[in-house]
């Protein structure tokens, strides 16, 4: 009897997806719409491991994507923590400087264009301070970890689900028989 | 209680946790509770940009997350609560997702115009494409949610004698 192929290599991919996009600074900005890194990961998740499936294995199933997501979420979670801590601590004052003068750049070009009300940047200096002042300690590390080990699984697990939905069965793959919930 | 029926309800608990936190960041941070408050700043830091001049205001407070976010999570709660009026909840399939797409479009141009000077979004854009994408979400990942729980919680782990390999098998009622 055929048994459906590891989840190891999928969950692995999808983590080091979500870990790359919310740990890479300037691209983790996609995570401020809904987490969109986040989902994408664990959608990516789900399509990898669809992708081992041959047509004589058990078919993918929504508790598979479920897993896919929660387990790819945590290893997102680790990554994107570590990451953020190295790039911290090897780029430190670089990195803020380097992100300082993106966002004044860009901030000013919308305040410019009127996308923005005045005084948005003024604002945004305040929270990016506080962010970076955070994230060199070690409670601001270990407090990022916990929140991210909440968050990421959550969001993860949404987007295996949702991406169940759009790559869920394999056309050749037979109709799995209805089992009494 | 069936087993659809206290997953559903624990789905609901739980998205109604995370819109509280929402009401409660400004509401304790209104009321002098700033430790707290700040700690859920920072938690819904991690899904917005919290942009003071886009969000909703509690008194002087900013919500935990912009308007559109607000949007996403409130209509999906709203969801939520509609879904057992029009379908079962035992029901598994989902609409195509070439809708979830479409549905997804409107927010996509909005943000992107937005961007680059084309049409500046308003509270009231934001707002409805917001409220588009949360209360569509929950007709795809409600029932493919119970329906994964519903498959985790009733098997059960065998262990083969022959190749010492530990399995999961579905649980016959």
């Amino acid at each position: 009897m055929f048994e459906k192929p590891s989840k190891q290599r999928a969950v692995l991919l999808g983590g080091l997806i979500i870990g790359a996009v919310s740990g890479l600074p300037g691209l983790n900005l996609i995570n401020c719409c809904c987490c969109a890194g986040i989902l994408f990961g664990g959608a990516m998740s789900v399509y990898l491991y669809r992708q081992e499936f041959t047509a004589e294995m058990p078919p993918l199933e929504s508790s598979d994507a479920l897993i896919l997501g929660i387990i790819s979420g945590i290893i997102g979670a680790l990554i994107t923590t570590f990451l953020s801590a190295m790039i911290t601590l090897i780029l430190g004052p670089v990195e803020t400087e380097l992100v300082r003068n993106f966002m004044e750049k860009l901030t000013q070009k919308l305040e410019d264009r009127g996308s923005v009300p005045p005084g948005t940047m003024d604002n945004l200096r305040d929270q990016f301070e506080k962010a970076m002042k955070e994230s060199g300690t070690i409670g601001g590390i270990l407090r990022s970890l916990v929140y991210s080990l909440i968050i990421y699984p959550i969001f993860s697990m949404l987007g295996g689900l949702i991406g169940f939905g759009f790559f869920g069965k394999k056309k050749n793959s037979p109709v799995p028989p209805s089992t009494p919930l | 209680m069936n087993t659809v029926n206290r997953i559903y309800i624990i789905f609901v608990f739980f998205v109604m946790l995370w819109c509280g936190g929402l009401f409660a960041a400004p509401l304790l941070k209104h009321f002098g509770f700033t430790t707290s408050s700040d700690e859920l700043y920072s938690f819904f830091s991690h899904v917005c940009h919290q942009d003071h001049a886009r969000s909703f205001h509690l008194g002087n407070e900013h919500f935990a997350v912009c308007i559109r976010c607000t949007a996403i999570y409130f209509s999906f709660l709203a969801g939520l609560f509609l879904i057992p009026l029009f379908r079962r909840l035992e029901q598994v399939s989902v609409p195509s997702p070439k809708l979830l797409l479409l549905i997804l479009l409107p927010m996509v141009i909005d943000v992107v115009f937005h961007d680059s000077g084309i049409h500046a979004s308003t509270t009231v854009s934001r707002m409805i494409t917001g409220m588009l994408l949360g209360g569509a979400l929950p007709w795809w990942v409600l029932p493919l949610s119970i329906e994964a729980w519903s498959q985790l919680i009733s098997r059960k782990k065998i262990h083969s004698q022959e190749s010492g390999v530990y399995s999961y098998v579905r649980k016959t009622q």
